[in-house]
C-alpha cells in the first residue's frame, strides 16, 4: 500500500516537473516552432493541443511497454512511425471539435507528427521508466506545451486583435504574429521559469 | 592629513564611458535643432519624454538587478534620442514611449544593461514600432507646408511621402539632391539633415566616440550597391546621392554603428559596416518597408560574433600558442 | 602602422620651472662612504669597483649600477643608452638632471660604456628640444627625443631594437653619479619631484637615500586636505601611508593627490583604445573576455607574457577596467598551464 502511494507521489512529481518546471518549451527548449509560427490565437493554440497530447500519450505509453526490447538504433524511426499513426485519430478529432483549424494551421499541424518534444520524451524517457511515470510524463509534457503555447497565443492574438477566440475588433498594433515576438515570449517565459527554479533549488539547500 | 591607500593609476585620460556617451548626446541634440525651429517644441517634447521613460526603465531594471539607483552613465539618453531621431515628427508621442520601453526591457535589460548589449537598443525599438505600428511610423508631415505642430496631442497635418517611398515604388524622388543635404523633406525627426549628421559624424571621429571606418564602409557598400544596382532610371551617381541621402541611411551609419554592439578590431567594423551597408540595400531592393536600416542594423549585429571570429581566426588569435 | 602607447597629458612645467633644490640630509643618516678617485683611463674592472663602492643604484629599477654593467657586459650590449626623461606625466627628475648637469652625464655615460663594452653611446631626451640643448652642450655624444606618447621608455627601446642594435638603459643619474665617484665623489642622493594638487609648490628635490618620504613631501608645502601620497610613477607606483618610510634610489615622485582619481567602472565598451595602447601588442579586451568568459583559453591569452607592465591599458580604459590586473592574471595562468604541460 505504502509502495503505491508512493508511486502517485512520485507520479505526481514527474507530471508537475513536466509541467512547470522542467518544462520541455520553457526549459527544454524544445516544441518551438509550432510556439512561435503558429501560436497566434487561441484557436490554434487549442488545437495544437489537443494534437499534441493524442499523439504523445499513447506514443510514450507504446515506446514504454516496449521498452528495453526495442534497440535504442531502432527508437527514432519508432516514434515517428508512431507519431504519423496517431496524428490521424489527432487531425479527425481536432477537426471535429474545431472545424477549418487544421487549414488554418497548415504546416503547423503536420509538422506535430515529428515534434521534438514527443521524440526526445518518447525514445528517451519512455522506454527507462515504469508505466505510471511514461503516463505522467506525458501528461505532464501536455499540458505544459498547452500553457505555454495558450499563454502567448493569447497575448499575441490581445495584441493583434483586441480580444480572444475571435472576439477582438481593433488590436493595439501589428506585428506580433511575426515569429519574432513568439521567441521574445518564450524568453521572457523561460527566464521567469528559470528565476522560479533557482529560487525553489535555494530552498531546498536552505531546507538541507 | 588622513591618508589611505589606492590602487594605480592615479590619472586617467579625459576620456571615459561619460565623455563619450556625452559627446553623442551632444551630437544628437545638435541634429533637435532644425526640426525644433521648423516645427515648434514638438520634437523636444518627443526627446524628453522618451530619455525619460528610457531612465524610468533603467531605474526599475536596476532595482530589479538590486543594484540600487545604478544611473552611472548617459546610454539611456542615447537611446531615447537615437529613437527619437526616427520617428516621424507628427507620431503620436506613444510611439517613440512604446518604442523606448521595448529598447529598454527587451533589447537592453535582459542582457545586462549598458556594455553587454549584442543588439543596438534603439534600433531595436525602432524596428519594433516598425512592425507593430508602420502606418504610424511612415506618415511624415508635409514640408511644403510648414507650421507649429501641437506639442501633446494627435497632429492632424498635410503627410507626403518621403524620398525613400518614391525610391521604393521606382520613381525618382521629387526633391534634388542638393536640396535633400538640409534636411528639408518629408523624413524621420532627425535623419534628413546629411550636412549636420555629416558634422556631428566629424565631431565623433575625432573625439573617438565612433569609429570612423564603420561608417565609411557602410557608406561605401551602399554606395557600391547603389550605383551598380539602382531602383530608378538615372545614372549611377545619381542613384548613389538618391540612396545615402534618403531614409535614415546616413544618421544610421554615424549613429547606430555604436562600438558596443559592434567589433573590437579595426578590420572588424570595416566588415561589419559593409555589411550593414549591404544589408540595407538589400532591404530597400526587396523589403517590405520604406526603410530597413534598423532590420539591417540587428542583422548585422547578430551577424558581429562571426565576423569577430573570422578576423580572430586570421589573424591567428585561435589556436596560436606562441602568438 | 598604428601609433602604439597613449598621449597622457604632461604635468611637468611646474615642476621643471625652477631648478633643482637641495634638502639637507637628516641628521640620523650616515654620511657617505669616502672613495679613492680613479686614474684617468682606469680599465672596466675598476670602474665596476668605484661603482660598487660608491653605492650607486639605477634609479628607473633600483638595481645596482655594478651589477647592471656586469650585466650588459654578459650580453655583449651595444648601445647604451641614458635615460633623460620620465616617462610618467608627473616625474621631470630625469629632465631637470640632464639639463643641470649634461656634461656629468655625459662623461659618466661615457664611462659606463666604457665598463660595459658599448661600442655607442645616446642620450635619450624628453623632447627635440631638450635634445638639441644636450647635442649642443656636449657635442662628443649623440641625443635623441623619446616622443610623447607613454610608455616612452619601452617605445624607444622596441624602436632602437628594430633597428638592429642591442641597445640598454641606465638613468641619468646614476651615469652622473658614476662620474663623480670616479672622481673620488660619493653621491648618495637621488632627485625626487614632488607634485600633484596636494602639494603647492611643485619642482624636483635632491635628497640624501634614506630621507623619510615625509621631509621630501614637506618641502612641496602640502596641504591638510591631501589624502593620497603615491611614490614611484603616477601610473604604475604605490600608495604610502607610513610617511617615516625612507627614499630609496628608484623612488623618483612623491604625488600628492586631493582625492584619487575616480572612473566609475562600466563594461568594455569595445572601443579599442586598450590595444592600441599596449607597447607589447598584447590585446587587453580579449584578454579580459577570455578571463570574464570563465573558462579561459590559454591559446587566446597570446603575448600576455610580454607585458611590460606598463599600464597603458588600464590608464586609456574609458571604463575604468584594471585591464593590466587581467593581463597579469592570464601571464600566471598561461604559465601554470605551461608548467603543467611539461610535467
Amino acid at each position: 500500500m505504502d509502495d503505491r502511494r508512493l508511486y502517485f507521489r512520485e507520479a505526481g512529481t514527474i507530471f508537475w516537473n513536466g509541467m512547470l518546471f522542467r518544462n520541455p518549451v520553457l526549459a527544454g527548449a524544445l516544441g518551438l516552432y509550432p510556439v512561435v509560427a503558429a501560436g497566434c490565437g487561441m484557436r490554434n493554440a487549442t488545437a495544437l493541443s489537443l494534437l499534441f497530447l493524442i499523439i504523445a500519450l499513447p506514443t510514450q505509453l507504446l515506446l514504454c511497454l516496449a521498452g528495453m526490447l526495442l534497440p535504442r538504433w531502432a527508437r527514432p524511426a519508432a516514434v515517428l512511425l508512431l507519431s504519423a499513426v496517431f496524428y490521424l485519430p489527432a487531425a479527425r478529432a481536432v477537426e471535429w471539435l474545431f472545424p477549418g483549424s487544421l487549414a488554418d494551421l497548415g504546416m503547423a499541424a503536420a509538422l506535430m507528427a515529428c515534434n521534438s518534444i514527443v521524440y526526445a520524451r518518447a525514445s528517451e524517457y519512455a522506454p527507462e521508466h515504469i508505466l505510471l511515470a511514461a503516463a505522467a510524463d506525458a501528461a505532464g509534457c501536455s499540458v505544459g506545451f498547452a500553457g505555454v503555447i495558450c499563454l502567448v497565443s493569447a497575448l499575441r492574438e490581445y495584441w493583434l486583435t483586441g480580444g480572444l477566440w475571435g472576439t477582438g475588433v481593433s488590436g493595439i498594433g501589428e506585428g506580433l504574429d511575426a515569429p519574432f515576438a513568439g521567441f521574445l515570449l518564450l524568453g521572457f517565459l523561460a527566464a521567469l521559469m528559470r528565476q522560479v527554479n533557482i529560487q525553489r533549488e535555494r530552498r531546498y539547500a536552505e531546507v538541507e | 592629513m588622513k591618508l589611505s591607500n589606492a590602487s594605480p593609476p592615479f590619472l586617467h585620460t579625459d576620456v571615459t564611458v561619460m565623455s563619450m556617451l556625452g559627446d553623442r548626446i551632444f551630437a544628437l541634440c545638435a541634429l533637435l535643432v532644425i526640426p525644433t525651429v521648423r516645427y515648434g517644441p514638438r520634437p523636444l517634447v518627443m526627446a524628453g519624454l522618451s530619455v525619460l521613460i528610457c531612465l524610468v526603465c533603467e531605474l526599475l531594471t536596476g532595482l530589479m538587478r538590486k543594484e540600487g539607483v545604478p544611473v552611472t552613465e548617459w546610454s539611456f539618453a542615447v537611446t531615447g534620442l537615437v529613437i527619437t531621431m526616427l520617428m516621424p515628427v507628427n507620431a503620436p508621442l506613444w510611439l517613440p514611449c512604446a518604442a523606448c520601453l521595448f529598447a529598454e526591457l527587451a533589447a537592453k535589460a535582459p542582457f545586462g544593461g549598458f556594455g553587454r548589449t549584442p543588439f543596438n537598443p534603439a534600433a531595436a525599438g525602432v524596428a519594433f514600432a516598425t512592425l507593430c505600428w508602420p502606418k504610424q511610423m511612415f506618415s511624415y508631415v508635409d514640408p511644403a507646408e510648414p507650421q507649429w505642430l501641437p506639442v501633446w496631442g494627435e497632429c492632424s497635418v498635410h503627410t507626403a511621402q518621403s524620398a525613400a517611398a518614391y525610391l521604393k515604388s521606382g520613381l525618382k524622388p521629387d526633391i534634388l539632391p542638393f536640396d535633400m543635404l538640409w534636411g528639408d523633406m518629408a523624413g524621420p525627426l532627425g535623419t534628413g539633415a546629411a550636412l549636420v549628421i555629416g558634422a556631428c559624424a566629424l565631431l565623433l571621429f575625432v573625439r573617438r566616440a565612433a569609429h570612423a571606418e564603420t561608417t565609411l564602409c557602410f557608406l561605401a557598400a551602399a554606395a557600391a550597391l547603389a550605383a551598380l544596382f539602382p531602383r530608378i532610371a538615372c545614372s549611377p551617381l545619381t542613384s548613389v546621392k538618391y540612396e545615402l541621402l534618403s531614409g535614415s541611411l546616413f544618421f544610421c551609419s554615424v549613429f547606430l554603428m555604436d562600438p558596443v554592439s559592434s567589433l573590437h578590431t579595426a578590420a572588424g567594423r570595416c566588415i561589419y559596416g559593409a555589411a550593414a551597408g549591404g544589408l540595407l540595400m538589400a532591404f530597400r531592393h526587396f523589403g517590405a518597408y520604406e526603410q530597413g536600416a534598423v532590420f539591417a542594423v540587428l542583422i548585422a549585429n547578430a551577424l558581429s560574433p562571426l565576423i569577430s571570429s573570422a578576423v580572430g581566426r586570421a589573424r591567428g588569435w585561435e589556436g596560436s600558442v606562441y602568438g | 602602422m598604428i601609433p602604439h602607447g597613449v598621449r597622457l597629458e604632461q604635468q611637468k612645467r611646474a615642476s621643471l620651472k625652477n631648478e633643482i633644490v637641495s634638502l639637507p640630509s637628516p641628521e640620523d643618516l650616515p654620511a657617505p662612504p669616502k672613495i679613492k678617485p680613479l686614474k684617468k683611463g682606469a680599465a672596466a674592472p675598476r670602474i665596476l669597483s668605484a661603482a660598487e663602492e660608491a653605492g650607486i643604484a639605477d634609479e628607473f629599477d633600483g638595481m645596482m649600477l655594478e651589477r647592471k654593467l656586469s650585466l650588459f657586459a654578459s650580453r655583449k650590449t651595444e648601445l647604451l643608452v641614458a635615460c633623460g626623461f620620465d616617462e610618467d606625466p608627473y616625474t621631470s627628475g630625469a629632465e631637470a638632471v640632464l639639463r643641470e648637469s649634461a656634461e656629468d652625464v655625459a662623461e659618466g655615460l661615457w664611462l659606463a660604456a666604457k665598463a660595459c663594452g658599448a661600442k655607442e653611446r645616446l642620450v635619450a631626451a624628453s623632447s627635440r628640444r631638450e635634445a638639441r640643448r644636450f647635442a649642443a652642450c656636449c657635442t662628443g655624444t649623440a641625443a635623441v627625443a623619446a616622443g610623447n606618447r607613454y610608455p616612452a621608455r619601452t617605445l624607444l627601446m622596441q624602436k632602437l631594437r628594430r633597428g638592429g642594435k642591442k641597445a640598454e638603459w641606465i638613468g641619468v643619474q646614476a651615469c652622473a653619479a658614476l662620474g663623480a665617484a670616479v672622481r673620488g665623489e660619493c653621491r648618495n642622493e637621488t632627485v625626487v619631484t614632488v607634485a600633484g594638487d596636494g602639494v603647492r609648490r611643485w619642482g624636483n628635490f635632491r635628497v640624501r637615500i634614506g630621507t623619510p618620504v615625509g621631509d621630501v613631501l614637506a618641502a612641496g608645502k602640502p596641504e591638510k586636505r591631501v589624502c593620497l601620497v603615491a611614490v614611484g610613477s603616477s601610473v604604475t607606483g604605490r600608495t604610502v601611508t607610513d610617511l617615516s618610510l625612507p627614499v630609496t634610489a628608484a623612488t623618483r615622485c612623491v604625488i600628492a593627490l586631493k582625492r584619487p582619481p575616480r572612473v566609475p567602472a562600466h563594461p568594455c565598451v569595445g572601443c579599442g583604445r586598450c590595444a592600441r595602447a599596449c607597447p607589447a601588442g598584447v590585446l587587453p579586451w580579449l584578454v579580459y573576455r577570455e578571463l570574464e568568459g570563465g573558462s579561459p583559453e590559454a591559446l587566446r591569452l597570446f603575448h600576455v607574457e610580454d607585458c611590460v607592465g606598463c599600464g597603458a591599458c588600464h590608464t586609456v580604459c574609458p571604463s575604468g577596467i584594471d585591464l593590466m590586473a587581467a593581463v597579469r592574471r592570464a601571464a600566471g595562468l598561461k604559465e601554470g598551464r605551461d608548467l603543467h604541460e611539461t610535467e
